[in-house]
């Protein structure tokens, strides 16, 4: 009965995403059609990230600074060399993945609050350079002027609700990508380290070495995401890669539900949304965002996914993350 | 390609001859800072020997378990492994020669049910376990010896609970399915039966002895029955130190060991 329901549960929530980011698009206004696209950029991103948070169970607070990485190879690439969307994107995704393998070396052997402390260095490190580099980068102005790609079809990118499309397609490709990857072998050796990283070294894993690959698949994914921004936002900024960014990435997997895929990228939407609603009321953005991440350590510590899922369990089990905030 | 068991174990099997012994360690010490844990210790165990490893709290037992099983470096000495000298291989590198073991204190994956804990010793040896794109449950071959472990202990009916929901028996039970999952020639087990019911122990110590005989196992246990039950050959530890070896009988009439382990009259 429980199964039952929760089956049911499954088939309205997938019903109505269908609805709303398939279907309904083409009658919301552009402000709406804008929103959801930045949800679904995000929500690749708070994706990636959950890799290393909910199933590797390290906390990165660097992850923006592949994100941005990715973006300002895209912005150099397209206004000063005017590449085309394919060298762009895997100029973007190459530039971000090969950084992350550098610092892979350094952070593998990390847990817990080293990993975080070391994460947030090597973040910072990408965000200095974003800022200091400025024949490069254009330091704290960033770099403008990003023009949308011309893939060569009779529909243009610059439509905001074509470019939609672009993302969603994009989206369900990552999200699909990434639950056969935590679901493969190599997946589940991850959530084995989550829970206990000494049995698998005596077990016969190379613990670093699967540790050093979730980062770098994680970056590969989140620099993804990086890509798609600047192209939506014709704009980049170190903004984009700093600590405030990082931890919002964070709080997004957080609060959908760490371990779960689908949850951080619900949290990514509902991030996006209060961000944007509230933003148009005042300045203290950062005050609400903390307030959001003491409710959520508060009162649903397992993130909102887990919460439903437990709620129509009947309550009695109650799932329990370790190693994450 | 269809890649059998025995292909990926291939190139982590030791040639095995007969008249070597399993396990030879030489002069082995750790230091812990000004702490020596374990000074000089010398063992040889056989090929199929059981032997048991008893000693009093703080004798060394555990640490000489860390030692073998890769997760302490030595300090000094050496550790031979069927004549090969393992000492300052990692852990991972030492359980795909065959090395595995349990742990005093349950040491599982205790958010992940009982057949995933299963599954993730069962392809720790296997090549496919860096296999990204495609999904874990398809691989059939992980998946019989999942489910023939789990039938040889009597976790099937269990195999969708939470390891953390289980009770401290199961657990313990699955510590050892674990272990024994890749295989391995040299079983390490670190007090199996602590905190078990009499019952329990005793449900425990049959299993034990069912085990292939071609399995080497250095048991630690505290429990004289068990250990007068499974081993005919006992090391006795003392303070990091070696102190005696015999058989039950020996260990039994020994003077110093009844002084210091069994308590003196």
């Amino acid at each position: 009965m429980k199964d039952l329901l929760a089956s049911k549960t499954r088939t309205i929530a997938l019903s109505l995403a269908f609805l709303v980011l398939v279907l309904m698009p083409p009658f919301y206004s552009s402000y709406w059609i804008t929103l959801l696209t930045q949800m679904l950029i995000y929500g690749i991103l708070a994706m990636s990230l959950d890799i290393l948070i909910g199933y590797t169970g390290l906390s990165s607070f660097g992850h923006a600074g592949f994100f941005g990485a990715s973006a300002y190879v895209v912005a150099i690439l397209s206004t000063r060399y005017k590449m085309g969307f394919v060298s762009c994107l895997v100029g973007g995704i190459g530039v971000a993945t090969a950084i992350s393998m550098i610092f892979g070396l350094l952070v593998a052997h990390a847990t817990g609050v080293y990993f975080l402390i070391i994460t947030l260095a090597l973040g910072m490190v990408l965000w200095g350079l974003a800022f200091r580099w400025v024949t490069m980068t254009g330091g704290d102005n960033g770099i403008s002027g990003i023009p949308r790609p011309d893939l060569g079809l009779p529909l243009s990118l610059k439509d905001p609700l074509t470019y939609y499309y672009m993302i969603l397609v994009f989206f369900l490709v990552c999200l699909i990508l990434m639950a056969i990857y935590v679901r493969s072998p190599f997946g589940h050796s991850l959530k084995g380290i989550r829970e206990s990283e000494s049995r698998m070294r005596v077990l016969g894993y190379h613990t670093w070495l699967h540790k050093y690959l979730s980062y770098v698949s994680a970056a590969a994914f989140g620099s993804v995401a990086g890509v798609l921004w600047a192209y939506f936002d014709g704009f980049i900024s170190p903004y984009n890669m700093d600590l405030t960014a990082s931890i919002e990435i964070i709080l997004m997997v957080i609060l959908g539900g760490p371990g779960t895929l689908v949850g951080p990228a619900l949290g990514a939407g509902i991030i996006v949304f209060l961000k944007n609603f509230i933003s148009a009321y005042t300045q203290r953005w950062l005050l609400i965002l903390g307030t959001i991440y003491i409710l959520t350590i508060l009162y649903a510590p397992q993130g909102l996914v887990n919460l439903i899922r437990d709620w129509l369990k009947g309550g009695e089990k109650k799932t329990e993350l370790k190693g994450i905030v | 390609m269809a890649k059998t068991e025995t292909d990926e174990k291939k190139d982590c099997t030791l040639f095995v001859k007969d008249s070597v012994p399993c396990l030879v360690i030489e002069n082995l010490s750790k230091d812990f800072g000004g702490l020596r844990a374990v000074d000089g210790v010398n063992l040889t165990i056989e090929q199929g020997e059981r032997r048991v490893l008893m000693g009093p709290n703080g004798a060394g037992k555990t640490t000489l378990f860390n030692m073998i099983s890769g997760v302490y470096p030595a300090t000094e000495g050496r550790i031979l492994f069927f004549q090969k000298d393992v000492s300052k291989l990692p852990p991972y590198r030492r359980a795909a020669l065959g090395i595995a073991r349990t742990y005093q204190i349950t040491n599982l994956f205790p958010n992940l049910t009982v057949a995933e804990n299963i599954l993730m010793a069962c392809q720790a040896l296997s090549r496919t376990k860096f296999v990204m794109f495609r999904p874990v449950t398809s691989y059939h071959h992980l998946r019989d010896r999942c489910d023939q472990l789990l039938k040889e202990f009597d976790l099937w009916d269990k195999r969708n609970e939470l390891v953390k929901n289980l009770s401290h028996g199961d657990q313990r039970q699955i510590e050892v399915a674990i272990a024994l999952a890749g295989k391995p020639h040299l079983l390490l087990l670190d007090e199996p039966a602590a905190g078990l019911s009499s019952a329990e122990t005793h449900a425990l110590t049959l299993l034990l002895k069912r085990l292939d005989p071609k399995i080497t196992i250095l048991l630690i246990e505290h429990d004289m029955d068990v250990a007068f039950e499974f081993a005919e050959k006992i090391t006795v530890l003392y303070q990091g130190k070696f102190l005696a070896e015999g058989t039950k009988e020996e260990i039994r009439n020994n003077p110093t060991v009844q002084e210091i382990y069994l308590g003196a009259e």
